[in-house]
């Protein structure tokens, strides 16, 4: 299949009509729009899903509101107009032309009414255009694929991130029952045995009792066989809920655990605080004593220093002891003025006595001097300090531990809000017991839907073979009987074409398995270059393991992404060869036998959304290297900072890229402007309009 | 390049070895579901199967003239 053109006139906001041309070219092949937010880009998706199947993509807007609001202001009273979206894709030599309108028009009063969409389809096969049905659409691109051929990949990415995988799964699965085309097959068994069961019965009175119980035989089997064959069916949807309700519960639950675990972490913490908080005012209050004590052996251990060494200077110099009696030398001077031999002393002796007395000191300093001299060493400590030294020591052990237990302090009062910050909600703690109860009763019903479905897998081989043999005994009684033959005969009919198909059905749901996986394998290990391998199991729930060992190992969500699109690129390469299966059944005239031999080249195109958006910088580079080489043709709707992850895609004259387009904004609010640099040149993502223009979308053709 | 793992030939030579009148009724079954879609109500089923067991019942007398 190959995309050839996309028409949109008032599509959102595509005012007016707009029409690309898809790349198509071998090697290439590759169609890239650029478009800022809001530039239209999720509306180009949803344009696409639109047209083919009138589906938009979840979160997009209504029915209602898919006309562009400037094409309706303009639709003057009495006046009408039409929104169109318009696809033309080449698929197996044929030219499909899929339209897609929805009119409008305003009515005197100036009310605005919007039709119900229309669509109209053809396929050209030679010169001869025949009109298509929205079923005989979808028989080429089936309904259940469009998610995935036209693939919002940054929802993928969030659906990753928000662990939501049982709804990724269920699409998958779905998608692989539609790639297959396995309910038209059930439709086929239903029809049947129904014919069997309702319309084909032995004539009344035809036959003997025998053959009247070999009949009600046979339908009971039958019956028995449709009962469980359509439990059997409806299971897996049944099973795949479960999961879902399951995983949810689960989810909420673990959630809960881990509010629970925060809130006993809280009331630790307090704890924790509470006793570093009585810790500390103790080793404070130590401190403190410790400080009080020593501060008076510190200061009076220098004092008396201080004054030992003046006493000492003062010894030294002989002021103490005094070796002259300073009351002596004052008796002398003042009253007795005359030597010991009562020789009245001469001026010159007076004045040296003078000068005597003014260097000693007074006899009860002297006396105190020399006393506190003598016992200074004992009042200090000797010149011995270690005990001081020891309390200094105790001091800093103590300061050590004080700041040891703040630091502790410190981390435990952040933890504790930082779980105040996270809400914290004590209250929650009481849904626990009940949500774990729904959890053990979602598991339960999980196990229990898991275990019926292996149980039906195994018996119903044997309820189909009871069905077939009793089925073979009524034919062979009816056969005898003249009057019942004819029936006898028209039921082998449809009971021989029965079983062909259920054989068809089951080597089409053997096979499968084993092809999306190893395709899924072959995109993956491009994309990845990594000895990792996808696995997937009978649910379609892939795990991604080591290729040497086997074990399932730990990835990026970048490469689970990756994974998700090699699974959409499987289903891409596959399509055209599942779609085969149809030539080998003789669906019409001429119809027979073909083949199933499958080519890349025939792969269907995938339109991507933002693909970058899940995988990182390095996948991302890695993905646009090898994209043009796993698929025959795609469209990457791409935003303005994913644009350096197109790289070889648009390096060189013959570049993968071989059309490309700016979905530039033209507002009368530029508020986001900004230049895309393109081969040299650079284009506005915004253009300034009229003040009061609404928003529109003008699709740019790049040079390619 | 994509192969499946269906083996076609098993196909082939299960729906060859049908009777011709078996091979009418499968045509006839999947033609209807083509042309109905797969997603058809219980009704429809219904009417389709006693349309097919009436062009059973005339393949078989045809079969039982031949």
């Amino acid at each position: 299949m190959r995309l050839l053109s996309l028409r949109l006139k008032n599509w959102r906001s595509f005012e007016g009509e707009h029409e690309v041309q898809f790349a198509k070219q071998p090697g290439r092949s590759v169609t890239v729009f650029v478009g800022q937010n809001g530039a239209g880009k999720t509306a180009l998706l949803n344009a696409f899903t639109w047209c083919l199947f009138g589906d938009t993509t979840a979160g997009f807007r209504q029915d209602t509101d898919l006309v562009n609001h400037a094409a309706l202001r303009r639709t003057g009273k009495g006046q009408g107009g039409k929104m169109e979206v318009e696809i033309c894709f080449d698929h197996d030599g044929q030219a499909y032309r899929i339209c897609r309108s929805q009119g409008y028009v305003r009515d005197e009063r100036g009310k605005v009414s919007i039709d119900e969409p229309q669509l109209s389809a053809s396929r050209r096969v030679g010169g001869a255009t025949t009109p298509l049905r929205q079923d005989e659409v979808e028989a080429v691109l089936p309904r259940g694929l469009h998610p995935f051929f036209f693939f919002p990949a940054e929802s993928i990415g969030r659906d990753l991130s928000d662990n939501d995988g049982a709804s990724v799964r269920a699409s998958m699965s779905t998608a692989i029952d539609t790639l297959l085309g396995i309910g038209r097959l059930d439709r086929a068994l239903d029809i049947i045995s129904t014919a069997l069961g309702s319309h084909l019965r032995a004539p009344r009175g035809a036959g003997d009792q025998r053959m009247q119980q070999a009949a009600d035989a046979a339908e009971a089997a039958r019956t028995e066989w449709e009962n469980s064959n359509q439990r059997a069916h409806e299971l897996p949807e049944k099973i795949r809920d479960a999961a879902r309700l399951e995983e949810s519960t689960r989810g909420r639950l673990d959630e809960l655990d881990a509010e629970q675990e925060a809130m006993d972490r809280f009331r630790e913490l307090e704890a924790e605080i509470e006793g570093l908080d009585g810790k500390l005012s103790n080793l404070v209050e130590r401190q403190r004593v410790l400080i009080n004590q020593n501060a008076a052996v510190f200061f009076s251990d220098g004092l008396y220093r201080s004054a030992l060494d003046v006493l000492n200077a003062a010894h030294a110099r002989g002021e103490i002891p005094p070796k002259i009696s300073a009351g002596l030398l004052d008796e002398l001077l003042e009253f007795r003025a005359e030597c010991i031999c009562g020789r009245p002393l001469t001026d010159r002796e007076v004045s040296a006595l003078q000068r005597l007395r003014e260097q000693v000191v007074a006899d009860h300093i002297a006396e105190q001097g020399s006393n506190l001299r003598s016992r200074i060493p004992d009042l200090a400590l000797n010149g011995d300090d270690r005990p001081s030294r020891i309390q200094a020591n105790t001091l800093l052990d103590l300061e050590k531990d004080r700041l040891k237990k703040e630091a502790l302090r410190s981390a435990s009062e952040a933890q504790r809000r930082e779980l105040l910050e996270g809400s914290v909600d004590i209250e929650r703690g009481r849904q626990q017991a009940e949500l774990r109860e729904a959890w053990s009763r979602s598991y339960k019903v999980l196990e229990g839907l898991r275990n019926e479905l292996k149980g039906l897998s195994r018996t119903l081989p044997q309820l189909e073979a009871a069905k077939k043999a009793t089925e073979n005994a009524a034919q062979k009684l009816l056969a005898k009987s003249a009057a019942a033959a004819a029936v006898g005969r028209a039921r082998a009919l449809l009971s021989d074409t029965e079983a062909v198909i259920s054989d068809v059905q089951k080597a089409i749901r053997e096979s499968a398995r084993a092809d999306v996986e190893r395709e899924v394998n072959r995109i993956y290990s491009r994309l990845l270059e990594k000895p990792y391998r996808v696995e997937i199991d009978e649910d379609f729930k892939y795990l991604i393991a080591d290729e040497t060992t086997g074990r399932p190992i730990g990835v990026s969500s970048s490469e689970i992404a990756l994974a998700t699109f090699a699974f959409v690129g499987a289903l891409a390469r596959l399509m055209p060869v599942y779609s085969d299966l149809e030539s080998l059944l003789p669906v019409s005239q001429g119809g027979g036998v073909g083949s199933l031999d499958g080519d890349v080249e025939r792969a269907y195109p995938i339109v991507l959304d933002a693909p970058y958006s899940p995988f990182g910088e390095e996948y991302s580079r890695r993905f646009s290297e090898v994209l043009p080489q796993l698929l025959p043709q795609s469209v990457l709707i791409v935003r303005p900072d994913q644009v350096q992850f197109l790289g070889s895609l648009v390096a060189g004259d013959a570049a993968p890229v071989g059309r490309a387009y700016l979905l530039q904004l033209h507002s009368s609010k530029a508020d986001s402007a900004g230049v895309l640099p393109w081969k040299g040149e650079g284009y506005d993502f915004v253009v300034r309009s009229e003040a009061d223009a609404s928003p529109r979308t003008q699709v740019l053709p790049l040079p390619a | 390049m994509p192969r499946t793992e269906l083996d076609a030939e098993e196909i082939r030579e299960r729906i060859a070895a049908l009777s011709p009148e078996s091979v009418e009724i499968l045509r006839e079954v999947l033609t209807d579901i083509r042309s109905h879609g797969s997603n058809m109500s219980k009704a429809q089923v219904t009417e389709l199967a006693k349309k097919l067991a009436s062009k059973a019942r005339n393949l078989a007398k045809t079969e039982s003239d031949r």
